[in-house]
């Protein structure tokens, strides 16, 4: 039996606080190598005095490490380290490194386990919803760890849309998928594309945008939701009406989901571009600072996505059509149609912004962009004579994705700028592992990391 | 009237015209591995489907499609002496690369390919202009391969726009000569084990050619009406890596699924109705 220990994370001068230990496997059972067995919340103790603003000061709330160990084996663990209940979500004894929380059956295994750090900035600090692993609303999320490798962390950031919430975060939400197979020194982070969609317009705007525009597009947020509040009438406030009096069905405020809609665009709006956004990592030697992302990973999907732009402030945004209706609110679906101009975006306009993106991002960061291709073919869509199609043929979703696609190809001739071909991939396994050409199988999610991470390396992005 | 009555036979004849290499005979005739069958051709699917009817297909093999003469058109092409001389040890004699019976009998159904125009590379001759494939080169003697060098250049693949406008011909004068139904088969642009991530250098690529083809293929059928037998789509549904040997090259069951659509897209051209009259 060989014991297993807490490793070495470091963030002096502050304290590292953790909760119970929750197992993630049954003792005795055999896990892999970097399979997970054990999570816990951690939070950062300033030292007394300390008046500063902490590290890691937008993530403090959803602070989670992941343990697992270095090579293959059954595991046996101390029970006693998970506390139970509420006790294994809040952080309350410190963080021992070198403490032995369990042991390796086979001889020559054990030792040190490896740490998955897992930090989720909540689109707001009140929006609690612990339980597992990065549960809750993240307008950002992160996994980093320091594997076994030193040195600089190489970042990605997936910016595109649901389809690379499968790939980075993966289907438990935590970034394991890529713990087990990047060596690290590594960071991914995933912007989901829920509230905006981060087409090359929305990024390279924002990117761009000055401290001017960023206070006009407050400005007309702001004066908006005056005007919702000016407009409400009798019965705006259904709680307090003279039938709730007894109970009612109608819990939530109407204008509630209008509003909070609303300012999360501007807060994304205003906020700084994920594209630039520095990290803070915490590591064996100490909190150290990363610098901006050395990939960011965007959607062509992203691209056709309905895009609006305000008329007064020219703020471009765009939002899945799918999204319409309960997701944003009928007052924002009616402020679009008021204030905004629908903006038809062709397949010429996104190569453009792509390619402006990307000269952009060179100049300030140096990152590639990894633009995910679409998986144009489908089982769905069996056209053998393209003439019944009639005038609809240009807009067809095989036309289009053709078209897209030879122009994603054609990018690359960009010095930043790579395929990830999804369309091949899907088209080597089946496209029945897409059936709806966006949300994948596990192979074939499997399949595109594999391919990314090839990107990665060839690209020399360290830890991958 | 699409199929005709075998004389003493029940069965419907169904006359196919096929001109195209790899892809169009072993889907529509046979497809062998090292001697062993490994797909019987377009009639298994029409003796299940179809039991009255009965595919004769007379297939050429197609050095380019631009090799093919419309009716009336005199291509320039090598002398015949010449053509004869020279070595044709693969699927493409010399001699027969820029002669087609297309135009001379009768056809229901014409099925064609856009492979050779996005692979297949020519030659043509410095003073006389004409083109040719030299197919199975390192099979070629030395003295036949020293003419070449000496007397022709290479004229490379052919360029799409142009290649796509001979197509549109093409199909004009097939429907116009012959009231055939034109299908058109595009081509799977992946390629097993690929994993191309950046196309600097390499926007010529056969991958890439194959994507500009099969687009621009699609917007000739939306403009002309013919059918496109999307190999690119059967491959992707069921999956390359099970149904792709090579580029060009699929495993029986892809051919049989290749041959299951030609067959779906003559019954919706109405191909198998009593009358068998077009559309």
């Amino acid at each position: 039996m060989n014991d297993l220990y807490l490793p070495a994370l470091r963030a002096s001068p502050y304290g590292l606080q953790r909760s119970g230990l929750r197992w993630m496997r049954p003792s005795g059972k055999s896990v892999e190598a970097r399979e997970p067995i054990a999570a816990c919340h951690v939070r950062l103790a300033a030292p007394r005095g300390e008046e500063r603003r902490p590290p890691l000061a937008e993530e403090q709330n959803d602070l989670q490490i992941v343990l697992a160990p270095r090579t293959a084996g059954a595991i046996e663990y101390r029970a006693d380290f998970s506390k139970g209940g509420y006790r294994d979500m809040v952080g309350s004894s410190d963080w021992d490194e070198g403490e032995v929380v369990g042991s390796a059956v086979a001889p020559g295994e054990g030792g040190e386990l490896l740490a998955l750090v897992l930090a989720g900035r909540r689109g707001f600090e009140n929006g609690e919803g612990r339980g597992g692993l990065l549960s809750g609303w993240h307008e950002r999320a992160r996994g980093f760890w320091e594997g076994e490798g030193s040195g600089r962390f190489g970042t990605v950031l997936g910016l595109g849309t649901c389809e690379q919430t499968g790939l980075f975060r993966g289907e438990d939400m935590a970034f394991l998928s890529w713990f087990a197979r990047a060596p690290g020194p590594a960071q991914i982070i995933a912007v989901s594309d829920e509230r905006c969609v981060h087409s090359s317009a929305v990024v390279l705007q924002h990117v761009r945008r000055t401290p001017a525009e960023a206070r006009a597009i407050s400005e007309a947020v702001y004066a908006w939701i005056g005007e919702r509040m000016a407009l409400s009438g009798s019965g705006a406030f259904p709680a307090f009406e003279a039938d709730a009096w007894k109970g009612t069905l109608r819990g939530r405020w109407p204008e509630a989901q209008n509003v909070l809609y609303a300012l999360y665009m501007l807060a994304e709006a205003v906020g700084t571009s994920p594209i630039l956004e520095r990290t803070e990592v915490l590591t064996r030697s100490g909190l150290v600072e990363q610098g901006p992302p050395d990939a960011v990973a965007l959607s062509t999907g992203s691209e056709f996505a309905p895009h609006f732009r305000h008329k007064r402030t020219g703020w471009m945004i765009a939002i899945h059509g799918f999204r319409f209706g309960s997701f944003i609110g009928p007052g924002v679906i009616d402020w679009l149609r008021r204030d905004f101009e629908r903006v038809n975006r062709t397949i010429a306009d996104s190569e453009r912004d792509l390619t402006a993106l990307a000269d952009e991002v060179a100049a300030r960061t140096g990152a590639t962009l990894l633009v995910q291709n679409l998986i144009a073919s489908s089982a769905a869509d069996r056209i053998s004579n393209y003439s019944w199609l009639g005038e609809t043929f240009a807009e067809s979703i095989p036309v289009i994705g053709a078209e897209a696609n030879l122009m994603v190809s054609g990018l690359t001739r960009h010095p930043n700028i790579s395929a990830i071909d999804s369309d091949a991939l899907a088209a080597d396994l089946g496209v029945s592992h897409a059936p709806d050409r966006v949300h994948a199988s596990r192979a074939l999610l499997e399949a595109q990391r594999s391919e990314i991470q090839r990107v990665l390396k060839e690209r020399c992005v360290p830890g991958f | 009237m699409i199929a005709s009555a075998r004389p003493g036979g029940s069965r419907r004849v169904m006359r196919i015209f096929a001109r195209g290499n790899v892809d169009v005979r072993d889907s529509l005739l046979w497809s062998k591995v090292g001697g062993e069958l490994q797909w019987n051709g377009i009639n298994e699917v029409l003796r299940v489907r179809h039991p009255g009817v009965v595919a004769k297909v007379r297939h050429e093999t197609c050095a380019r499609l631009d090799l093919l003469p419309l009716p009336g058109e005199v291509l320039l092409a090598p002398p015949e002496t010449l053509a004869r001389s020279l070595p044709s040890p693969g699927a493409h004699p010399i001699d027969r690369q820029h002669r087609s019976a297309l135009f001379e009998g009768p056809a229901e159904i014409v099925i064609l390919s856009v492979q050779s125009f996005a692979t297949n590379a020519l030659v043509r001759h410095k003073s006389e202009g004409w083109l040719l494939l030299p197919d199975e080169l390192q099979a070629w003697d030395a003295d036949s391969r020293a003419f070449l060098q000496r007397e022709c250049v290479n004229a490379g693949l052919a360029p799409i726009e142009p290649a796509l406008r001979r197509l549109e011909e093409l199909i004009v004068a097939i429907e116009e000569q012959l009231g055939a139904h034109v299908l058109v088969y595009n081509l799977s642009p992946v390629l097993p084990g690929d994993r191309t991530h950046c196309w600097l250098g390499a926007e010529d690529s056969l991958q890439l050619r194959a994507r500009r083809f099969n687009l621009g293929l699609a917007d000739l059928s939306a403009r002309l009406g013919f059918s496109v037998v999307d190999v690119e789509r059967i491959a992707a549904c069921a999956g390359a890596e099970r149904l792709k040997v090579d580029l060009f090259h699929l495993t029986g069951e892809g051919w049989r699924l290749v041959a299951e659509e030609v067959v779906r897209i003559l019954e919706e051209r109405g191909c198998f109705d009593a009358t068998g009259e077009r559309p």
